[in-house]
């Protein structure tokens, strides 16, 4: 197991260089001239020589992405931004608690919405639960979330005068840009626990269970959904690079100071080391994420381990 | 064979079974229908919409939803169910050609790295990377490089989406070069090309299919994610992402701006999910659930 973790951490070395290529060749190709951006149109062409110089912007291509890749490795530093002349690291960093909240909030909503729902609608599969509950997830899947942050501020912040609709200042400011990001999340766990749970419901060890009298709550619970986890934990952990990406919309709409507002307004203020830093931070995240997901498997379920114990034993033993 | 026959054996195919098992689906034929409602609108939209999209009337802005202006009008006196039918010509386009892009690319990606083992690793190491940026990130970079404008957004989002079209594809591929016809095609002296294009290809298509349809909804979904955000169509170009963005300043005083835009966006992308998960059930019924 140890030995699948190292590998799966090394592995991450080349797919965080190739994002790293990926982003860099694409600020690279970006149109205009970024000193020119920074002075200003009244710049003389000799300030602008001397400024891409000292940012080191007039050198090749491969020597500007070595030099970048350089610094992250030996420095930790995502450069420096053009802005506020601040390191970008620190910038996200300091922007990062109020995405990470939020996601979590949202991941927790639409977990515990997602899988309750997706129990009941596989109970009652083909009832009226079962198709109500299957047409307000495709709802939820298929609406605009900022179109559904607007209108809960139309109706709960202008309406009903309830909930304020921008800011962190309160708890009550979390809560509608919590539903905004985690109902499209939630539509998607609840039918993934709807298919994974209907996949072993009728299963033989699910009769077996009924047959010796179990209660129906511990079959459903114990025999059922943790039988039908797999699926839905690896559901959970994709939708993270959903929620981060819902998060650059929902900080917009709801004025919430995180790295997803800071995105969008380094690409407004064409801020690009900040832009570059942003997406392979996220990239980053969401790799750590996905691995992290894998390792749980082995928790959720003990056969995933003993494959790894009898390929070890496999080994060793050839 | 008579002709009848070799007719009953063409109808026995898989897209015919499929025809026959998605025409029971009463949801996804109604979303069917709904579809090509809003294709029609789209395609003869200069005869459908009652006033040109930037028809201006400053002394009826701002009017609600009347028999005049069914869905009301906006901040410059345009008509807003005019402008959401020009819109859907701009927001379905992008969503068909970015997901033909993905198919094209993402798709043909991934038979080759079926096909040809040596490639296959290169390919699909490429998609890990590509896969581990947000697809919206990704658009989002793509048309920071590229600069706003519709084909640029079609290309982000198509390029975006890419790795999970080669995935499908491979994956597909993979199953249907096992299986037993493709065998007896090989020992009959069947080309390579030949098996490729008439075997292989047409039987591993029904996955993409569905992806592909599924995928147009989000295509669209992440078009008026762009434009609402400022990177993607910009104002006065009537798609519904822009649409929806111009509304937002006037959400406070008045709502038809901010809530048919979206409301036509949803339809469109709930019908698009629910004929593509029928699509999914008719094309392999084992698999409904």
């Amino acid at each position: 197991m140890l030995k699948y973790i190292i590998k799966r951490l090394l592995w991450m070395i080349p797919i965080m260089l190739g994002v790293i290529i990926i982003v860099f060749s694409l600020m690279y190709i970006t149109p205009g001239d970024t000193a020119t951006i920074l002075l200003g149109d009244s710049a003389t062409p000799q300030s602008v020589a001397a400024l891409n110089k000292k940012l080191g912007l007039d050198q090749p291509y491969v020597v500007q992405l070595f030099n970048y890749i350089k610094g992250i490795v030996l420095h930790v530093s995502l450069g420096t931004s053009y802005r506020t002349k601040q390191p970008v690291l620190n910038e996200i960093l300091a922007r990062f608690p109020n995405t990470l909240k939020l996601a979590a909030l949202a991941i927790v909503l639409a977990t515990i919405i997602g899988i309750v729902t997706g129990i009941i609608s596989a109970v009652k599969q083909y009832k009226a639960a079962d198709r109500i509950a299957t047409g307000v997830a495709l709802f939820g899947v298929s609406m605009p979330p900022f179109w559904l942050g607007l209108l809960l501020i139309l109706v709960f912040s202008v309406q009903l005068n309830w909930l304020p609709s921008a800011g962190v200042a309160t708890w009550k400011n979390w809560i509608l840009p919590t539903i905004t990001l985690g109902t499209a999340v939630a539509g998607i766990i609840m039918r993934m626990t709807r298919s994974s749970m209907l996949d072993v419901i009728r299963q033989d060890y699910i009769r077996t269970a009924r047959a010796k009298g179990q209660r129906e709550f511990v079959v459903i619970m114990k025999h059922e959904f943790r039988n039908a986890l797999i699926p839905i934990v690896t559901i959970i952990g994709v939708q993270f690079g959903t929620l981060m990406a819902g998060a650059v919309l929902c900080e917009n709409i709801f004025s919430i100071s995180g790295i997803g507002k800071f995105l969008v307004d380094s690409i407004n203020n064409k801020d690009y080391p900040c832009v570059m830093g942003t997406v392979l931070f996220v990239a980053a995240l969401c790799t750590i994420i996905n691995l992290i997901v894998d390792i749980l498997y082995t928790f959720i379920d003990p056969r995933i381990k003993s494959v790894y114990k009898i390929r070890k034993r496999g080994a060793d033993n050839g | 064979m008579d002709s009848s026959k070799r007719h009953k054996a063409r109808n026995n195919s898989i897209w015919a079974d499929t025809a026959r098992r998605i025409r029971k689906n009463k949801m996804a034929m109604l979303s069917l229908t709904i579809l090509i409602i809003l294709i029609i609108c789209a395609v003869f939209a200069k005869w459908i919409a009652p006033y040109q999209y930037d028809a201006q009337n400053l002394k009826e802005a701002f009017a609600y939803p009347n028999w005049k202006h069914l869905l009301g009008t906006d901040n410059l006196g345009r008509d807003i169910f005019s402008r959401i039918i020009y819109g859907g010509r701009i927001s379905l386009s992008v969503g068909l050609i970015a997901v033909g892009i993905a198919v094209v690319i993402g798709g043909g990606l991934g038979a080759i790295a079926a096909f040809y083992t040596k490639a296959d690793n290169i390919i699909m190491r490429f998609m890990d990377v590509f896969m581990a940026i947000p697809s919206l990130l990704m658009a989002m970079a793509i048309t920071t490089a590229l600069g706003s404008g519709t084909r640029n957004m079609m290309i982000a989002i198509g390029i975006s989406s890419m790795p999970q079209y080669a995935r499908v594809m491979r994956a597909s591929v993979l199953t249907v070069k096992e299986q037993e016809f493709v065998e007896a095609a090989k020992s009959i002296g069947c080309s390579n090309k030949m098996m490729i294009i008439r075997h292989i290809l047409p039987n591993a298509f029904a996955p993409l299919l569905v992806q592909a349809t599924l995928g147009v909804g989000n295509a669209i979904l992440s078009a008026s994610t762009l434009s609402f955000l400022g990177l993607g169509i910009q104002p006065p170009t009537p798609e519904w992402g822009s649409l929806l963005s111009t509304g937002r300043i006037y959400i406070r005083q008045y709502w038809p701006m901010t809530f048919f835009p979206g409301l036509a966006i949803m339809l469109v992308v709930y019908a698009l999910n629910i004929l593509g998960d029928g699509l999914r059930d008719a094309l392999d019924p084992k698999l409904k659930n």
